[in-house]
């Protein structure tokens, strides 16, 4: 091969980055779609060589330091991908042929889009969540908002009778904020970023095999202020997850329905699993407007997820909903003494009553909240 | 050059380290046996799923190439087209051509083709983007910046003056890292024509630089501010 400047100049100014492992993923799993199709038999596994168990099992070892395990009410969206993941068994769907209405195509718009999203709109989420309390409580509602813009962050949780329990963030200057208005205290504290939780639950991509038993439960798990396991994911990791999910194989594009005014395109996971999710994504900007989960385990009741979401431009008035503000005559405390035990924190356990009663940000404000019109 | 330069990007670390483990001396596409691509490719026809082995082999070398000429966010699409067609169309390929390298490479550059206008946004996106400077001490980064700033423009200027068919041997050889035996498989063109392409494309681009060399390698890198304007 002829090998001189001229050449080697045309290789340092055309080569890029290498390939991420979400592209290698994304392709594999186009490819595995075809290969599965053409199969006359019941689908093979996706194109890997031998010895690729060992290969996946260390880059989950790898990726998993990056991952965190608990995940938020408030994190129904990337719960939606990762749990498809975690979940689902691998099977290749669709014909992979690159037309407009496959799932590889469909969700890669989505991730695209989602990634484009993040430097500029502001993702706000209402996640209202259904069902048994973790440790057996009664069957409850809790609800979260939840906005999210780069690294930048901010959840509330309400009570099922709508009451603010807690708001917390994590701004652009590494400082993280919770407020309790139930104990009427609040922390701010460096070093508690670097923001909101890597959603994931175990086992996340590139695994793509299935262990219900183990992630299922961490998909609802609540996150606890104070820990940074308690809020939701951000746009980049959810459009991560994504990519991964339907190379994997775990979401389908199932064709149109109408949310909100909105012909929505559909992706959902495979019948028959153990945890049903679906997401729908406006055609137009392939951002997603709404996601909803539903777990079922054996006779036990179910917990439900729906998490309505809209995409607000970085206004002035849209970007001070991501700072938490501190209403008059709260008491610093240290971060410790703000956290009451765990089981207050969850669905069906004894929530105490708080003694402020503002309704959220649709509602009545408390003295230096925000307001909340998106 | 620096490592992501390379015309195929070989995995790193402890990844890179359990790849070779357990799959040998695959990666860029360059190691692997001729005769073992020519197996797999007839194997796959009765176990498709064989064809996995071409992927993992040459994954990394093609989209490197779709990527070096369209940029990232076509490749992933590009690259996946690129298999899928060599899977449905595995039956057609000729044992005797040895490695699936270079029809791989052919059937990227028949897709590249169908994108000429993302080509071109690419050469002008990178047109408007600087330089990086390299590692050095500080009056080394300024002559290195100024001089491979000062070259940049003229560069995919020629790039994108070349005729189609030009430009494709010539970034089949410098970004595929082809020889010209195999440029000539890839676009089933004679290796006759592929010296002619091949010659007429590199004319062009070393008088561009030729003429920016005159300019920048003055000491200091001075004169190149000419050469930019």
């Amino acid at each position: 091969m002829p090998a001189t400047d001229d050449l080697e100049a045309i290789r340092e100014l055309l080569a890029g980055k290498p390939p991420s492992q979400d592209v290698n993923d994304y392709v594999r799993g186009r490819l595995s779609a075809v290969i599965a199709a053409a199969e006359p038999g019941p689908a093979a596994g996706p194109p890997v060589r031998r010895g690729a168990r060992a290969h996946r099992t260390a880059a989950e070892a790898a990726r998993s330091g990056r991952r965190r395990l608990a995940l938020s009410s408030a994190a129904a969206v990337g719960a939606l991908a990762a749990g498809a993941v975690a979940v689902l068994a691998v099977v290749a769907p669709g014909t992979g042929g690159g037309h407009a209405d496959t799932t590889a195509y469909v969700v890669k718009r989505v991730s695209s889009a989602l990634s484009a999203a993040e430097p500029g709109e502001i993702a706000q989420m209402t996640v209202t969540t259904r069902g048994p309390g973790t440790y057996g409580g009664k069957s409850t509602t809790v609800t979260t908002r939840e906005w999210s813009n780069g690294n930048q962050w901010r959840l509330m949780t309400y009570s099922p009778d709508g009451r603010p329990l807690y708001d917390e963030g994590f701004g652009s200057s590494s400082l993280y904020t919770l407020v309790s208005y139930q104990t009427r205290t609040w922390v701010r504290q460096h070093g508690l970023g670097p923001g909101p939780a890597g959603v994931s639950v175990l086992p996340g991509p590139p695994g793509c095999q299935s262990s219900p038993g183990a992630a299922s439960p961490l998909l609802f798990a609540y996150g606890l202020p104070g820990t940074r396991s308690s809020a939701s994911s951000l746009p980049s990791t959810v459009a991560g997850e994504l990519r991964a999910a339907v190379s994997c194989g775990g979401l389908t594009s199932v064709g149109r329905q109408r949310v909100d005014g909105i012909e929505t395109i559909e992706l959902r996971s495979r019948p028959g699993s153990l945890a049903s999710e679906t997401i729908w994504v406006n055609p137009r900007t392939y951002l997603p407007v709404r996601a909803a989960i539903r777990l079922a385990l054996g006779h036990l009741p179910g917990r439900q997820q729906m998490a309505n979401i809209t995409w607000l431009p970085p206004t002035p008035q849209n970007l001070a909903k991501l700072t938490v503000p501190v209403p008059s005559g709260f008491r610093q405390v240290p971060l410790a003494q703000a956290i009451p035990p765990i089981l207050q924190l969850l669905p069906g356990g004894p929530l105490q009553p708080s003694k402020v009663t503002c309704q959220g940000p649709d509602g009545p404000t408390c003295k230096g909240y925000p307001g909340g019109n998106s | 050059m620096s490592a992501s330069a390379q015309p195929g990007w070989q995995q790193s670390g402890l990844l890179g380290a359990l790849d070779a483990l357990v799959s040998g001396p695959a990666g860029d596409g360059r190691a692997a046996p001729a005769g073992d691509d020519a197996a797999v490719m007839a194997d796959s026809l009765r176990q498709p799923e064989r064809f996995g082995h071409i992927y993992d082999r040459h994954f990394p070398g093609i989209y490197g190439y779709i990527a070096s000429r369209l940029g990232p966010d076509e490749a992933d699409d590009l690259t996946a087209e690129t298999f899928i067609e060599a899977f449905r169309r595995r039956a057609a390929f000729d044992p005797a051509r040895g490695s699936v390298r270079p029809w791989l490479f052919g059937i990227a550059t028949r897709l590249v083709a169908q994108h000429r206008r993302a080509e071109a946004r690419r050469y002008r996106a990178l047109a408007r983007t600087p330089a990086e400077p390299d590692p050095g001490g500080h009056d080394d980064r300024v002559a290195a910046r100024v001089s491979a700033q000062a070259r940049r423009g003229p560069l995919l200027r020629a790039l994108a003056g070349l005729s189609d068919d030009d430009r494709d041997v010539l970034l089949l050889i410098a970004l595929g890292g082809l020889s010209y035996e195999e440029v000539a498989a890839a676009l089933s063109i004679p290796p006759g024509t592929v010296a002619s392409r091949l010659s007429r494309a590199r004319r062009k681009v070393r008088g561009v630089l030729g003429a920016q060399s005159s300019l920048t390698d003055r000491p200091n890198g001075h004169g190149a501010s000419h050469a930019s304007d």
